[in-house]
Parts: structure tokens; sequence; C-alpha cells
């Protein structure tokens, strides 16, 4: 088992800079996933481990060694493609054996390692066709069967299920992280996909513009979100950003915008009220939005009124998009009440799940 | 069923096309089918009652036409091996490295199609016999490999572009180094680019005659369209045996053609562009 | 040389080596066109064979370029005394080359089959003539001839400006055809195939030898080489060439002789073998057993008193019409004239020109002609400033490269693995197209010509000015373009037509598409030579189907200018449209099915979608093609040569590279050819550039 650790990792291609000094570890056995929007460099940060690219600064360092300046085929590390990269002229088989050939095992060896990976992804049965025999869920296990048979120290995945539908996809993701808690290898995935990240990553490593904006566990960068940008990628629907400032009416402190106003009271922190009178954003996912039509205990002074707009019914639950003076929301309500668009709604806050950022720095102000 | 009529009528049209297009290419038959005094006659007819195959029988029995032939194949050969090593590996390099002076040769490869090849004629012979090769092989099989080439490399270069590099760095990472990613797995998939390549410098061997007429003197070493040329006289052309000989000069070239003919169509890349 | 003749000189070859052990003869054989070419390119490079044989009118132009030796000072004086005068062939005060016959005359042959006694003088070869020339089967088309021959060429006319009383040169080599005899005479063979008819409309040399041996010709006029071809097939009978009637003088065919001269290379031992050789080859011994064979004339005097030659009644009669022929000219200045003579009688003969003015036009084009053969341009200042540039400019080059070493050598290592891979194909590359690219440049700024063959110098720009001021070559580059544009039209259109249907549904596709491909799989110097085959007036195939078809007089396909051009056009046009058709078809198989059926739920028709859809999607495939193809097309040298036979009729078939190699190797304007060659290429260029540029094709590069 192996670690991976990037130190002060740097690249661009001409004048046009892609990452700018990158740090990361990936423990020895951690399933990370570096996920970003596209064009956030992360694809390349990827082929750099692979030694597919040479950083132009930085240390690239894989089991305690540093790689910069070894070819990729020494590395022992395995990478799985975005379109798969099978070998249109070889069998499946050839496919798998291809590694072990040019490493001239023994045939039986090759035989031996070959059944092991097919069986384990269950494409025993196809050993014999061409890769455009088969179909995209196919040629997907095949090429992970591919990084199986090698044994690698290190996993490399750039965007693997990209080209699945969604059920595949869903189903693909659990087939790897099942290999994952089977080999407990180091695995290192690269997706756009949030959804992706948050249901396989042990810790995340979120990108943007060449940059690392947070690494951390799912938990971590779910519920403590770095930035502003870290809360609207992570969370699905997005969270709702809204503009306003804290202040303090008859010794209570409120945050007010147009069309909202919350009793801040709860929060106990002292952190949030340095800001006082200064704007703020403050952040809250749709699911810690309620109607207060199914509220147990109400909360006035924490209600909303709002419009509704649209309504997204996602089966049990619908996505309800409504607004408050200039303040969009958007909140996951159940279906028990139909709501139609126009109607009058009234949601309660979860005051215990807000975030806050500051204006400027767009920063977490920690609560 | 307008459809029907439609399908039929195009169908028709294509068969007529076809035909008057086939017969140029009949004619040569027809004529070396007859005797050389038969050579201008009123009759559309290719085979009448006068024909026969004498003009073959001596061609190959009386004349040197089957050392020509052989010769003919050996140059080919050669320069069609040359051709597909030297066109793969540049046009690989073309299509997958951005070094400096790139740009330069691409453009100068379409550039040296456009000086006209007559005047090269001279410069060819002053340098052929300053290396001392002229009456050999060597140097017909440079001058030939090396005409094809710029052709046959961006032909080979467009076939690269359209394989994802994916496919190479898959291999890569697989343990291959650079050279054996591209022999082992870039090239089996080039196979149908590969295909054209071969033929085009087979093409450009096999009928060549202007430059041969200058680098071979020794009528041993003779290539086809060589001896094919000596049963033409100015004012006295054995048209029987000149026309067999061309029709056993195009079969083979004729038979690459239709046999490759699946590969022209997808691996003809001159025009592929990389959106 | 004829088969039968190549294989009578290898016999005595062999018989040489057998009584010589150790030395060995390699005969290399060449056309006569391309014996001259290649001859002179490999003395140019230092080489080339010993002996050469071949026909006297070489002996000038070799002579002038210093790539023969005199032969006086290797041969005692008694050995050129052995021969008769005119196979002892003189050019300026040497001996340059020695006969081993004399000949190659033209005569009248007749069949005697057809004609009792040949005619004494043109009216009544005319007579005879108009009674032998017959429809026998009565279908409006002529069956028999009373007289063939290769009329339009300038050889086998010039006998008959004789006939008329001048002579079409003057000793000194310099043109005489602004005369009436060359008027008449070209009035009088016009007049045998418009008036008289007795004549075909088209004969070329092959035509013509056909009819007279398969006895569908009464008369021919030809040489004596011909003999050997005939005699098992023709009782035929020969004579002078009729006296022209209105004269009473006898019309002078050229005599000349074949020889051999001795390469320039050629020293030290092997000179010594080869003088050997020589002797042997034109002994009367050989000359005899070449008399028996073949019926060569001797040119030994020794072998011409042979009880053998006396006795031999062909050789007598043969002997006489020898007498009434005059030398053939060995001055280099003959091609100009042939040339100029050439051009003109074609006019005539098509009709464009009266004689007259062909006359008055072929002498001043003559002499214009043999100006600039002659033209040496002494280099001059500009000269030294070239040369100056062409230094300083290889200098600069050395300069950056030093100073961006450092660069170069980064961007070598980075990129170790492209550079190795890209290095043979350079160096291929390099050697047989940077080479003669860089070389030609160089003589485009030179003097090289005929009377510098050897040491030309860099002279400036003079070429590249002459060939732009010259109104011919804003003719030829027009006649270019219309050759290009509507080649690469029809190409282009046919190909996509064709890619378009074939890419239906259809039954037995697959064999259509692979016949159609043939085209472009025949060698084209096969091609072009069938199609000139195909365009021949009364036996090509083509007006032989207009004619049982279509009900159309037959068209004079080669000997008008416009329908000469238009046949080479119709080859060009069929050898290119597979490789369109080719490029297309894959270009259609990129595009989705999805795109038509989603514009027929528009409600788009055919031809919309085929306008909407099918061409923009094939245009990026087929725009390169098409660069290509225009480049190719530009460049194609090989269809209108042999389609045109080198430019017929009076060159005015040319497009710009075939009118570089007549430059180069007809007329020896190696200088000037070179020049046209750049300004060839940087046409092109310009061409692509833009082309590329305006379809935003550039990103490709």
């Amino acid at each position: 088992m192996a670690g991976v650790s990037l130190q002060a990792i740097s690249k661009s291609f001409g004048d046009n800079t892609i990452l700018k000094g990158i740090d990361v570890q990936a423990h020895s056995g951690e399933f990370m996933v570096i996920v970003g929007p596209s064009g956030c460099g992360k694809s390349t940060l990827l082929r750099i481990i692979a030694g597919l690219e040479t950083p132009d600064g930085g240390e690239v360092i894989i089991d305690g060694e540093r790689k910069n300046d070894t070819d990729p085929s020494k590395r022992e590390v395995a990478m799985v493609f975005q379109n798969y990269a099978l070998y249109p002229t070889m069998t499946v088989y050839e496919n798998l054996a291809f590694s072990q050939r040019i490493r001239k095992r023994s045939k039986d060896e090759i035989d031996k390692r070959v059944m092991e990976s097919a069986e384990m992804l269950k494409i025993d049965e196809l050993l014999d066709r061409k890769p455009k025999e088969l179909s995209g869920g196919q040629r997907q296990r095949v090429a992970l069967g591919r990084a199986l048979v090698r044994k690698p120290k290190v996993f490399l995945f750039d965007e693997p299920l990209s080209n699945l539908d969604a059920k595949l996809r869903q189903e693909m993701r659990l087939e790897i992280k099942k290999l994952h808690t089977q080999l407990n290898n180091t695995m290192i995935y690269v997706t756009h996909d949030q959804t992706e990240a948050m249901t396989m990553a042990d810790r995340i490593c979120l990108m943007n513009n060449g940059i690392i904006e947070q690494i951390g566990t799912p938990e971590e960068l779910y519920n403590k979100p770095a930035n502003t940008f870290v809360s609207t990628f992570i969370g699905m629907p997005p969270i709702n950003l809204i503009d306003g400032e804290v202040c303090t009416e008859n010794g209570s402190a409120f945050f007010i915008s147009d069309g909202v106003r919350i009793n801040l009271d709860k929060i106990k922190n002292i952190e949030l009220f340095k800001d006082l009178d200064k704007h703020v954003i403050m952040g809250i996912r749709p699911e810690n939005l309620h109607d207060n039509y199914f509220a147990e205990i109400k909360d006035p002074e924490n209600t909303i009124k709002c419009t509704v707009d649209l309504v997204e019914n996602l089966g049990s639950v619908a996505l309800v998009h409504s607004h408050s003076g200039d303040a969009h929301l958007s909140a996951t309500l159940t279906t028990e009440k139909i709501i139609h668009p126009g109607d009058s709604l009234d949601l309660i806050v979860d005051v215990n799940s807000l975030h806050f950022f500051h204006q400027e720095t767009k920063e977490r102000i920690k609560l | 069923m307008s459809k029907k009529i439609e399908t039929l009528f195009i169908f028709s049209f294509l068969v007529l096309f076809t035909l008057a297009t086939l017969y140029p290419a009949l004619n040569i038959i027809g004529i070396s089918l007859r005797t050389d005094d038969a050579f201008q006659t009123r009759s559309l007819a290719l085979w009448t009652a006068e024909s026969s195959f004498r003009s073959y029988f001596t061609l190959f029995l009386e004349t040197d036409f089957l050392t020509w032939m052989k010769n003919s194949f050996l140059v080919s050969f050669v320069v069609t091996l040359t051709g597909v090593v030297l066109a793969s590996t540049s046009g690989y390099a073309l299509s997958r490295f951005n070094f400096m002076g790139r740009r330069a040769v691409l453009s100068s490869l379409l550039m040296t199609q456009m000086f006209p090849a007559t005047m090269l004629l001279l410069p060819f012979f002053i340098l052929l016999a300053k290396l001392k090769l002229i009456n050999s092989y060597l140097g017909l099989i440079i001058i030939y490999s090396s005409t094809a080439l710029p052709f046959c490399i961006w032909q080979m270069k467009g076939y690269y572009d359209t394989i994802p590099a994916a496919l190479e760095e898959a291999a890569r990472m697989d343990g291959c180094s650079r050279f054996s990613a591209f022999i082992k797995v870039i090239l089996p998939v080039s196979s149908p680019a590969l295909v054209i390549t071969a033929l085009f410098s087979f093409m450009a061997s096999w009928s060549e005659y202007v430059v041969a007429a200058i680098v071979l003197q020794d009528p041993e070493l003779y290539t086809l369209p060589l001896g094919l040329k000596s049963f033409q006289a100015s004012l006295a052309t054995q048209w029987g045996l000149y026309a067999a000989g061309a029709v056993v000069v195009s079969i083979p070239v004729t038979i690459l053609f239709i046999s490759l003919s699946r590969f022209l169509v997808s691996g003809l890349t001159v025009g592929s562009v990389k959106g | 040389m004829l088969y039968e003749n190549r294989k009578a000189l290898r016999e005595v070859c062999d018989k040489y080596e057998d009584s010589h052990p150790g030395i060995n003869i390699n005969l290399i054989y060449r056309e006569t066109e391309e014996l001259r070419s290649n001859f002179q390119s490999a003395a140019l490079g230092g080489s080339g064979p010993e002996l050469i044989y071949g026909p006297s009118d070489q002996v000038g132009p070799f002579a002038v370029m210093g790539i023969i030796k005199p032969l006086d000072d290797l041969f005692p004086p008694s050995f050129f005394n052995q021969f008769s005068s005119n196979a002892v062939v003189q050019f300026q005060d040497k001996t340059w080359m020695v006969g081993d016959g004399v000949g190659n005359h033209l005569m009248l042959m007749y069949n005697k089959d057809i004609v009792s006694s040949p005619p004494e003088n043109t009216d009544e070869m005319i007579k005879i003539g108009k009674s032998l020339t017959k429809d026998l089967d009565d279908d409006g088309i002529i069956d028999q001839y009373g007289l063939v021959w290769n009329f339009t060429e300038p050889f086998f006319y010039v006998p008959w400006i004789g006939g008329f009383g001048e002579w079409f040169i003057n000793d000194d080599g310099s043109p005489n055809l602004n005369t009436k005899s060359n008027e008449n005479a070209f009035a009088f063979i016009k007049s045998l195939r418009d008036e008289h008819r007795i004549i075909p409309k088209e004969c070329d040399y092959e035509t013509a030898n056909a009819l007279f041996k398969t006895g569908r010709a009464a008369m021919i006029i030809n040489g004596d080489w011909s003999w050997g071809d005939y005699r098992d097939k023709v009782d035929f009978g020969i004579a002078a060439l009729p006296m022209v009637s209105s004269t009473g003088v006898f019309p002078t065919p050229l005599v000349s002789t074949k020889g051999y001269s001795i390469n320039v290379h050629t020293t030290s031992e092997k000179l010594s073998h080869t003088i050997d050789l020589m002797t042997y080859l034109t002994s009367p011994e050989v000359q005899l057993h070449y008399m028996r064979r073949l019926n060569v004339q001797p040119s030994s005097l020794a072998a011409l008193s042979h009880p053998d030659v006396q006795a031999n009644s062909l050789l007598k009669q043969n002997a006489a019409i020898i007498k009434k022929g005059r030398p053939m000219p060995v001055v280099p200045e003959l091609r100009a004239i042939w040339d100029a003579l050439r051009g003109e009688y074609q006019s005539v003969l098509a009709g464009t020109k009266d004689p007259h003015t062909a006359a008055v036009e072929s002498q001043r084009k003559a002499i214009d002609q043999i100006k600039t053969m002659n033209l040496v341009i002494e280099p001059g200042v500009q000269g030294k400033f070239i040369k100056g540039l062409l230094f300083l400019f290889i200098a600069a080059l050395g300069i950056i490269f030093w100073i961006k070493k450092k660069i170069y050598l980064r961007s070598f290592q980075e990129n170790k693995f492209a550079y190795l891979m890209l290095l043979p194909a350079f160096l291929g590359i390099m050697s047989v197209i940077i080479f003669p690219f860089g070389y030609n440049l160089i003589i485009s700024l030179s003097n090289f010509s005929l009377r510098t063959f050897k040491d030309w110098e860099i002279i400036g720009f003079h070429h590249f000015a002459s060939v732009l001021t010259d109104g011919g070559f804003y003719s030829l580059f027009g006649k270019t373009i219309i050759w290009t544009v509507v080649n690469v039209c029809f190409h282009v259109s046919l190909g996509v037509f064709l890619a378009v249907m074939i890419n239906r549904t259809l039954p037995a596709k697959r064999t259509l598409r692979t016949l159609l491909i043939i085209p472009w799989a025949l060698p084209q110097y096969i091609a072009a030579l069938t199609w000139r085959g195909m365009f021949n007036q009364e036996y090509g195939s083509i007006n032989l189907i207009l004619n049982k078809f279509f009900n159309m007089s037959p068209i004079q396909w080669l000997s008008q200018p416009v329908e000469a051009f238009s046949a080479c056009i119709i080859t060009n046009i069929w050898l290119g449209f597979p490789f369109m058709m080719v490029v297309a078809l894959g270009g259609l198989q990129s595009i989705p099915k999805e795109m038509y059926e989603a514009s027929q739920v528009d409600g788009a028709s055919r031809w919309q979608q085929f306008w909407n859809i099918t061409l923009p999607m094939i245009k990026p495939v087929m725009i390169p093609a098409v660069i290509l193809g225009t480049i190719w097309t530009f460049n194609n040298i090989n269809v209108v040569w042999l389609v045109s036979n080198g430019g017929e009729p009076s060159d005015l078939t040319h497009i710009l590279v075939s009118y570089v190699y007549k430059a180069a190797f007809n007329l020896y304007r190696y200088g000037y050819a070179a020049a046209l060659s750049m300004i060839i290429f940087l046409i092109l260029s310009m061409f692509t550039v833009s082309f590329m540029r305006r379809s935003k094709l550039d990103a490709v590069v």
C-alpha cells in the first residue's frame, strides 16, 4: 500500500496556467476524490500523478519516492480513462493481459491474473469479444479489469463513469466502491459530479481554477464548506445564498435582507457578530427549509413568507422554487400538500444549519 | 413504389456510367488481342475474328517481360516497405508532438507537391551520380520512397489525428515505452491508413517511367514501364505487344485497388480535419 | 530504333564479346528524344555510356554542349576515308560522328497489288490517288486511301519545300522559311487533303503505317527503316518522291546517317576499348551483316562495292533516291527551325492561317527561337549582387542558428522521440526534394542553356523578368487555369454526385464502387496513350461511337486546338474523378443518419437535404482534397503531353508545366525553365495559402 503526495505542483500550457501550486496527500489505502468544475485542472493533476504530464514545478511522491522523472510505465500506477481507451484490435482477454505480456510474465501467471480480475468484475463471459462488441457498461468493466490485473500501488480514475447512463453509473459507483473495500488500495478518482464525490470518497479534494478550495471528508465539505464556492458545489439541489446584513434590534441579533429576516439569537457564536452591520452572505440548504404547515413547533420569528414560482416533483419530495422580496429560495418539501405556482408559502428556517460567509472574501465565518 | 422506381433509375444510370468508364480499359484489352496491323480498325468490338492471345505469348515467351516484372516487384516491394515505415513514424511524430518546426515541416510537405517534377530530374541525376547510385536500385528506391512520402505522411498524420491519445496513454500506463506503445497499440489500429500508404507507395513505384529511365541503364535491371516503353519505337511501335504489356502491368495495381477499395473509403484521410 | 535493328546490334556485339574476352558490352536503348535528354543529364552528372549511337542531327547540340569528343585526334585520317562522305558527320570543322549506314530518307512506297507503277510527278500522284481513294462498301466512309503518311511532322514535310525550288535552311544554319516554295508546299499538302482528298484528314505515323500494312492505302511516304516491317506483309515497291509537276523539280528528302559518337567522359583504358569497338561496329563486316539482315545502305566504301550490295536491287534503287536528297543539317539551330515550322504548318493544316502568313511567321519565329536558344547572358553587376546576397543569406541562416542554438537544443531534447521518428523521412525528402529545389533556385538565376552547358554562372533575375514580360506566359497561364478549374470542377462534382448515388441502398453497390475506381488504378501513361488512340479522327472509338449512336460527323480531336485541349481535359477528368469520389464517400460515412431523418421531419426536399446537410458535412474532407487535386492537376504533365503529343497542334495545347518541359529539354533553356518552375511554385503556394485562409483551414497545419 502506498500513499501519494503532491507538493507545490504547478503546470501551465503556454500562457494558460492550469495548476497554481497544489499540495495534497492521498493516504495509503484511501479513496480520494478530486472534484471540480470542468477546466479546474483536476484531470491535469491526475495525469501528472500518472506521469503523462510533467509538472513545471513541485514534487510528485508515490510511496515515499520522488517520481517526477519516472516514465509512466515504471510508476506502478494504473489508470482508468474516461473513454475507456480499450485497445480496439485486441480481445477483452488480450486487453487485460497486455500489461502482463509487456512485463513478460509467464503464461500461467497471466492467465491466473486475468481470470481473477475477470471474475471479480463478472466479465469472464466476454473474454473472447472485441471492445466494439461490448456495451458501454461492459467496456467500463473491462477498463477496470485492465487496471485490476496490474495489481498496482495506486489506482487512478479519470471520470470513468461520465459516459454511462444514470442507472449504470449508480451501479458502477457501488462496484468501484466495493472494489476499494476488497482491495483496500489507494485510489484517486477524478470527477465533476458531486454526487460521485459524496458517495464514494473517503476524502474529497475540491478544486477550482487551478487551486484547491477545500480538502476534507464529505461530511466536512457538506457541513462546513470553506467558502461559498464549496457550499454551492457540494449538495444537491444547491444551497440558497442570500446577501444581507447582520444587525441587532432590541438586544436580539437578526439577519436582514429584502424579504428575509431571521432571528439569530439561537446562534451563540460571537464570531458572526464581529461583523455586525456588515454585509454577509447567508447560506441555507433546501433540505433545511420546512413548510410551516407541517411544522410541529412553529417559529414565527424565523418564518419566511414566500410566493411559489415553480414546483419540481421529484417523487418522494418536491423541489419548490419561491421568492420573498429579492431573495430566491428553493426548498425540498414533502409532497403531502400539493403546491401550485403562485401559492403563498411559509418556510421555517432551521437556524442551526445556517452558513455564513464574508461578503468580500466569500470565506466561511466560523460559528 | 416510387422509391423502387427511383432506385431502379439511379441503378441503371450508374451501371451505364460504369460501363462507359470502363470502356477505355476494355479498349486496351481489345487492342492487345489484335495483331499489330489491325491496330487501326473501325470496329468497336473488343473481340473480333482475328483476335488472339498471340501478343501475350510473345510477351512472356520471347521478351524479358518476366525479368522486368520480377524487378518491378522487387523495387515496388522495397519502396512500399520503406514508405510505410517512414510515413508511419513521421506522421506519428507530426500528429502527436508539438515540437519546434512542426508547422514548418507540415507546410513544406504540402509545398513539395507544388514544384513541377520535370525540373527535379536534372538535380536527381547529378545527386545520384555524385553518390554513385546510377544504375542501381538503391538510387531508384530512395527517389521513389521519398517522392511518395509527403502525401503519405499527410495521410498518416490525418489518420492518427482521429485516434484518441488516451489509447497510447493507456498503453504507457500498462508499461509500454513511447515507441512500443506506438508499435503495439497505435500501428495495429491504423491498419486502414497503413494499407492506403502502402498502396500509394506501391503505385508510385510500379508505374513510374521518367525517373527509372534516367537511373536504370542496364537492361537486366529494367522495371516494367521501361520494358514496356522499349516496345515503343518512335517510328515502329509494336502495338499488340505494348497493349498486352500494358494490360499485364495494370493488372496488379487494379487487383490491389479492387481488393483494398474498402480501406480506401475508410482510410483515406487526406481531408480528415480534426475538429 | 526498331526492334529488329536492336536485335541485329546485339548479335554483332555478342560476336565482338566472343572474340574479346573480358569485354562486356552493355546496350542501353532509349527513344531518340529521350536519348538526347538522358544523355545530356548523364553527361552533366559526369557519367553516361561511352559510345552513343543515334541520328546525326544530335551531333550539333552535343558538340556545342561539349559532351562528346571530337574524333579527329582519336582515329587516323585513313579511318575516315573509308566511308562515304555523308556518313562522316562534321560540325564546326571537326568530326563528331561516324555512321554505319546511310539513309533515313523518305521515299514513296507503293503496294504493288494496288498500284502497278509509281507516279512520276505530283499530277500523276493525285490522279492515281483519287482513283484509289475509295469507299468500298458504300457506307459513306472511305475504306482505302490513295496516299497516307505522317504529313503533319516537319521531317515528313520539308522534302516538298525542296520540290518547290528552294530549301528550308541556309548553309550557315539560318532558317529560310519565308519563301514562295514554303508557301506553295503548305498549300500543296493542304490541297492533297482538302481539295483532292487523297490523304486522310488526320494521319499520324501509326495510322499511316497500319493502313499501308493492311492494304488499306495504295501508297505511303516513309523511310527506309520501315522496309523490314513491310517485307512480309505487303508486296511493295519503292520510288523517289514524285517530281513536283509545276516546277519540274524532285522533292529533296533529308538523308542522314545514324552513327557513333564518344562520350567526353571516356578516358584512358576505356577510351582505347571504345575506339576499338567503334572501329568494329562501323567495319564493312558489320555493315554487310546489317545490309543482309535489314537492307541498310552501307556507308563503308568497301561494303558498298561488295558484290552482294551491287546485286541488291532494292539498295540500287535506293541509292538513286538518296542522290535526290540533301544531307540532314546537324546544327543545333535545326531544332528551333523544326519547332517554328511545326507550329505554323499545323496552323495551316488546321485552317487557322493562310500559307503566306504562316511562311512569314515561321521564319520570324525560327529566328526568334534561335536567338533565345543561343542567347548567353553575361553575368553583370546584378549577378555579383545576387551571388553576394545568396552568400549573405546562408551566412545569416548560420548566424541565426548559432544564436538560437540553445532554444533548438532544448526543443530537441524535449521532443527527442518526435525528432528521431521524423529524421529518416526528413533526410529522404531533403535529398530528393529540397536539394533539387535549391539547385533549381540557383539554376533559375543562372544563364544555364545550350551554350553554357558546362560553365554557367549566376546572372540574376533575367529569366524571371523575361517570363513575366512575355505575353505568351499569360496565355499559357490562362490555359492552365482553364485546365485546372475545368478539371477540378468536374472531378469534384462528378465525384460527389457519384458518391451520393452510390451511398444509397443499391444492389451491387460495392461492385459499382470498385469498378468506378479503376481509372485511378491504371498507370497514367497507359491510360493517356489509350485515350489518344480513342480520339483518332477516323479510327478512334469516340468518333465511331458518336457517329454510330448520335449520327454526328467525326470531330478532328487531335488537329484542332480547342478540340485537342478538350481531349486532354476529357482524359484527365476520367483519370481524376475516382479520387474525389472516394474522398466524398469517406465524408458521407461520417454523416449521421439522424440528420437526414430530422430534416425529413422538417419537410426538406432531397435537393435541400443535399445543399444543407450533405455538402456542408463533407466540406471539411473535400477542401484539403480539392487543394491537393488542384495542385496535382496544375502540375500534371503526363496527360497533356501524351494526349496532345507534346502540345500539338502548334503548341496550342500546352499548360505551364508541359511548357517547362519543352523549354528545358527541347530548347535547352534550363535557366528559363527553372525560373518558370519557380514561378509556378509561387503561384501554387499563393493559391494554397489564400484558399486555406479563406476556408479557415490553416488550423490544420
